[in-house]
């Protein structure tokens, strides 16, 4: 599962959120097609890490990044870059639902539009889009009715839909299933593991175990460092370093 | 009185304050509505709606003041179109554009400034304005003059609708790799309820101002016939009427105002019905 480049490589990070160094010398690989979980404790940095990884982390006041983050080769942090471009392929679920003020079809079919593609057969690009969140037989019969009316599970899959009809080629989870109910968040775990056939997914989590049920490959972070990293199985069942190990017995954090 | 007592005697003090508050706001309204119908209703006919001030008018003789409810009228509609025209781009420039700058708060700072001017200030600013690129009192000269007491007064209420705007709907549309002016599109669609109540509280507030058209549009008898001749406007109407010796003349003053009541209150219907009508795909 290794043995490919990975999809993004993170290179030296460094973000500043005012004088805060929230980030310090991030070094990491997210392999492609896995899923990759980002976890830690609280205030760790992890959300800030996912948010470097689409450049939405710069949309706060007082913003400080240096180091790279390199998809597929290309430093996404390079000046010719366009931002929008990064995150048209890189798309985001947010941790909690929000739909686009619009009908739930036009949720769905924004990204397609502004972004021309699927111009013809946007009704197709809709469907599909909505079948792959498992949300299609719910509102197959209300596409015009506002997003709003949709319950907050059902909102979760919606934007999960809007994000995929963007066609990105990765995935990021920010906490997407800690605003919803036991059963919800399990029906987006499950979309998250059919999904990591077609997408590289990055995940944050404070839940360990939701960590363990889905993840290949674990990013541990702390204090805004990398403590540890590798594949689940290892970093889970036997990890190298004592404190690692520590926070999975649960005696930090 | 031991604390559980002391609580409840506060809330029940503070809840008086705020009811007897908002008493004496509504019969202070209540008493201008009656009193303006009382002494209004009875000189409003539909001679008065449909017809100009003919010869003697002023001293109780036949004639309307529709040259003043359309000149009101063309004045706000033509104001009110031109500061939402100034205003939009500042509006979203302020949340689409400038993020938290010392520079945002600069602006926000002069649009209130400009809200407290007394629009009289506008009147005379707009008048020597005139003087200069040699415009007479007109419509034109008028439209301006009221535009520039708008402005501020949209631009700070349109602000303050789009601040609400929770920042999760920014992020989540830009998430989707859209640009900065799609963005834009997404708020507009998120906030126009709350734009278009703006728009008619500064239509509301432009309608009812006597003082900056004094001089740019000055007064006539006759209807409006050309943006560059003088209008009537209905504040004035009432202002002259008001100040003649004759007691039916003055009950007329009564009538016009009570129609430019009548028209802000229909406006202010339009506003809350937008806010249902539009509101059906805002996300709260």
């Amino acid at each position: 599962m290794h043995n490919i480049a990975p999809h993004l490589s993170i290179r030296n990070l460094n973000v500043w959120l005012d004088a805060q160094h929230v980030l310090k010398d991030i070094a990491a690989d997210i392999p492609r097609r896995c899923i990759t979980a980002i976890v830690g404790p609280s205030g760790c940095g992890k959300t800030t890490l996912l948010r470097s990884l689409n450049r939405l982390v710069e949309l706060g006041p007082n913003v400080r990044i240096t180091g790279k983050v390199l998809f597929d080769d290309t430093d996404i942090y390079h000046p010719g870059m366009d931002v929008a471009e990064v995150r048209t392929r890189i798309g985001l679920l947010a941790q909690k639902p929000f739909p686009l003020p619009m009908s739930i079809y036009d949720n769905v079919a924004y990204g397609p539009r502004i972004h021309g593609t699927a111009r013809t057969g946007l009704d197709q690009t809709v469907h599909s889009c909505l079948q792959a969140a498992q949300l299609w037989d719910e509102v197959a019969d209300r596409l015009k009715a506002p997003a709003t009316e949709l319950s907050a599970g059902q909102q979760q899959r919606l934007c999960l839909a809007r994000a995929l009809a963007v066609k990105p080629d990765i995935l990021l989870c920010d906490e997407s299933t800690s605003a919803l109910d036991p059963i919800s968040a399990r029906g987006i775990e499950d979309l998250l593991l059919t999904l990591k056939t077609d997408y590289t997914i990055v995940l944050v989590t404070h839940d360990l175990d939701q960590a363990r049920r889905l993840a290949d490959y674990v990013i541990f972070l702390w204090l805004g460092e990398v403590i540890e990293q590798g594949p689940a199985a290892d970093l889970f069942e036997n990890p190298a370093q004592d404190f690692t190990r520590a926070y999975l017995e649960r005696e930090i954090g | 009185m031991n604390r559980r007592q002391k609580r409840r005697w506060e809330e029940i003090f503070f809840k008086t304050v705020m009811r007897g508050s908002l008493l004496l706001i509504a019969v202070v309204l209540g008493l201008i509505v009656v009193s303006i119908t009382w002494k209004g209703i009875g000189a409003l006919n539909w001679q008065m709606l449909t017809q100009a001030p003919q010869g003697g008018f002023y001293m109780g003789k036949e004639g309307g003041i529709l040259n003043a409810i359309t000149g009101s009228l063309l004045l706000a509609v033509g104001a009110t179109a031109l500061a939402l025209v100034s205003a939009l781009p500042v509006v979203f420039y302020l949340h689409a554009y400038a993020g938290r700058s010392r520079w945002v708060s600069g602006v926000r700072l002069a649009l209130d400034v400009l809200w407290g001017i007394p629009s009289i200030v506008y009147g005379a600013f707009g008048f020597t304005l005139m003087l200069l690129v040699g415009l007479r009192a007109s419509l034109l000269g008028g439209i301006i003059a009221l535009t520039l007491v708008e402005l501020p007064i949209l631009a700070r209420t349109m602000d303050e609708v789009l601040r609400m705007v929770p920042s999760d709907l920014k992020e989540a549309t830009r998430a989707l790799g859209t640009t900065r002016l799609e963005l834009t599109g997404i708020l507009l669609r998120q906030t126009i309820p709350g734009l278009v109540t703006a728009v008619l509280l500064a239509f509301g507030r432009g309608i009812g101002d006597a003082a900056s058209v004094l001089f740019t549009a000055g007064y006539t008898d006759n209807m409006p016939q050309s943006l560059l001749r003088p209008v009537a406007s209905l504040p004035l109407a009432v202002f002259f009427q008001l100040n003649t010796p004759f007691p039916e003349v003055q009950e007329r003053a009564y009538a016009s105002a009570l129609v430019l009541m009548m028209l802000v209150l229909v406006i202010s219907l339009l506003s809350r019905l937008s806010l249902k009508l539009l509101g059906k795909y805002v996300v709260r």
